[in-house]
């Protein structure tokens, strides 16, 4: 029973991580516009990602060592601070932006005035996360995540074209002009990049530490990593579908976060949009607190300050300030009229530009055999870990300037 | 999105305005598409009101931007058209939120949207 309840960590970090507002959008989008030809995108993602939260519990187990702890001792001072503030900027973006898309989806449900929604999630996540201990809140936000399987449901309902999305798996396709091939490319980074956001990571290594993972734990370790992510996978594969069913066909490219939400529920109308809906609403509301807390995290992490969830609050007074502040700030920025999709575009985009520093230094001390005595990366560890590294590099090099000459993704 | 990076720069390029005209076609598509299938499916009208307006604002601020805008000599009658359209598309969003919705002003606003989508598909430059 422990162990299946463990496995919560690794879905509410996973569907926190890449099934978030941003993702829901983005890869509706694809769908819309590509139809099921950026699967590949999700798969490398999605391996990509199972291969580095693995290194990253292990490291977290075995050295001790959360993600911006290893940051601090395998980058140099100044590149390590501006890893920092980046990341946390990011953390804080990404943040106001899932506030703001909670609110869409419970005034989608209910119709309440969307402001005053938003003022009462943002008191009551932090409200949560304040009263609750870190194992309740993985719990709480994993399994009710998983009702998002509604959109699988209703993808697989809809007759999707399994041979079309079989050829999905090739990157290579024929494009009608320059701007589809940047535009094909501009998704295939951002789909990349959503999968691999960096508050999964430092998310995932401080909870290892929050959960008291000892190397015995190991074995769990690929099992959460792999599992959650593979349902974070189907779930994106789901969103790929659904925009290639249901929009592409009538030349529509979806901005708002209720079509896709609506997208999932289409087979069957109302009560599924509310499944759907609180699914959504769990993904995205998780997202929100991994990242006020991923940037308590990596800050005292980074300075050596006391942190965890677990620990007294009178332990970890910075820490507690830090989550909490990020909640405040987050809510002010989407408060202040800051539309919650235009956020979240420039932090997957940003956050692709600042990857590299964040993976490069986990697969430096996975494959480090002092630190990590037997229990360092294998060859096909540090060959895989290898590959996605230069793919983060080159997808990194390319965000920007993807970014620019498309428009932000526009068609 | 677009709207956002021409704020600034009010010309818009032939490229643009295609982009532009794109939005507002799958606009006037979507809510199309999604008037269609609410005839055949049960949704609260909290849901319906909710999405449509997100739909209206989505064509507010396309309206907004476009206002501003000029473009290249040759290409300013498409983008009067886009303006004339994209307003029309607009009002009926916003009309569509306001009525009580039933069967022949449903398939009444389904048409002239329809008509609207198709004038739009025309008139974009190529």
């Amino acid at each position: 029973m422990k162990k299946l309840l463990g496995l919560t960590f690794g879905i509410m970090t996973a569907l926190g991580g890449f099934v978030d507002l941003g993702q829901i959008v983005f890869t509706t989008q694809a769908g819309a516009l590509f139809g099921y030809q950026l699967l590949w995108s999700i798969v490398v993602g999605t391996l990509a990602i199972i291969v580095y939260m693995e290194m990253c519990g292990r490291v977290a187990v075995v050295a001790g060592e959360p993600v911006f702890a290893v940051v601090r001792t395998r980058l140099s001072k100044p590149l390590g601070i501006i890893t920092l503030v980046a990341s946390n900027l990011l953390n804080l973006l990404t943040c106001a932006a899932e506030l703001g898309g909670v609110a869409i989806i419970i005034h989608l449900l209910t119709g309440w005035p969307e402001k005053l929604v938003l003022l009462g999630v943002g008191l009551i996540l932090p409200l949560i996360v304040y009263v609750s201990r870190f194992q309740w809140i993985e719990r709480t936000f994993g399994l009710s995540g998983l009702l998002m399987i509604v959109f699988a449901v209703s993808a697989v309902v809809l007759h999707p074209d399994w041979h079309a999305l079989a050829r999905g798996l090739n990157p290579y396709v024929h494009l009608a002009g320059r701007h589809q091939a940047l535009l094909y490319a501009y998704f295939a980074v951002g789909i990349f990049s959503a999968m691999l956001m960096e508050y999964e990571v430092h998310f995932y290594s401080s909870g290892a530490i929050e959960e008291d993972w000892k190397i015995k734990d190991l074995s769990e370790n690929f099992l959460v990593s792999s599992f959650g992510s593979a349902l974070g996978a189907l779930l994106t594969v789901a969103l790929l579908a659904l925009g290639a069913i249901l929009f592409l066909p009538h030349h529509i490219f979806p901005e708002q976060l209720s079509s896709p939400v609506l997208a999932g529920a289409w087979p069957y109308g109302q009560k599924a949009l509310i499944i759907g809906g609180l699914g959504t609403i769990a993904c995205i509301g998780g997202a929100s607190i991994e990242t006020a807390l991923s940037g308590a995290y990596n800050l005292c992490q980074f300075f050596n300050w006391p942190w965890g969830k677990n620990l007294p609050r009178k332990s970890a007074k910075i820490f507690t300030a830090t989550w909490l502040g990020s909640f405040l700030v987050a809510l002010i920025i989407v408060l202040a009229g800051v539309q919650p999709l235009q956020l979240v575009n420039f932090s997957i985009i940003f956050g692709m530009a600042i990857m590299p520093f964040t993976y490069y230094p986990i697969l430096r001390v996975a494959a480090d055999k002092n630190t990590m005595g037997k229990h360092v990366n294998n060859r096909i560890d540090t060959v895989l870990g290898t590959i996605f590294l230069i793919l983060i590099v080159i997808a990194a090099a390319a965000s920007i300037p993807l970014m620019v000459l498309t428009h932000i993704g526009q068609p | 999105m677009l709207p956002f990076l021409v704020a600034c720069s009010h010309s818009l390029s032939h490229e643009e305005l295609q982009s532009e005209y794109r939005a507002s076609i799958s606009l006037a598509s979507e809510t199309e598409v999604f008037l269609n299938h609410r005839a055949g499916h049960t949704y609260s009208a909290q849901s319906t009101q909710a999405h449509l307006s997100y739909l209206e604002k989505q064509g507010a601020d396309i309206d907004r931007d476009l206002a501003s805008a000029s473009a290249k000599p040759p290409d300013l009658p498409s983008l009067d058209a886009l303006k004339n359209a994209t307003r029309d598309l607009t009002q009926t969003l916003h009309d569509l939120r306001s009525q009580t919705p039933n069967a022949p002003a449903q398939t009444s606003s389904i048409a002239h949207l329809d008509s609207i989508r198709e004038h739009l598909q025309a008139d974009m430059p190529r």
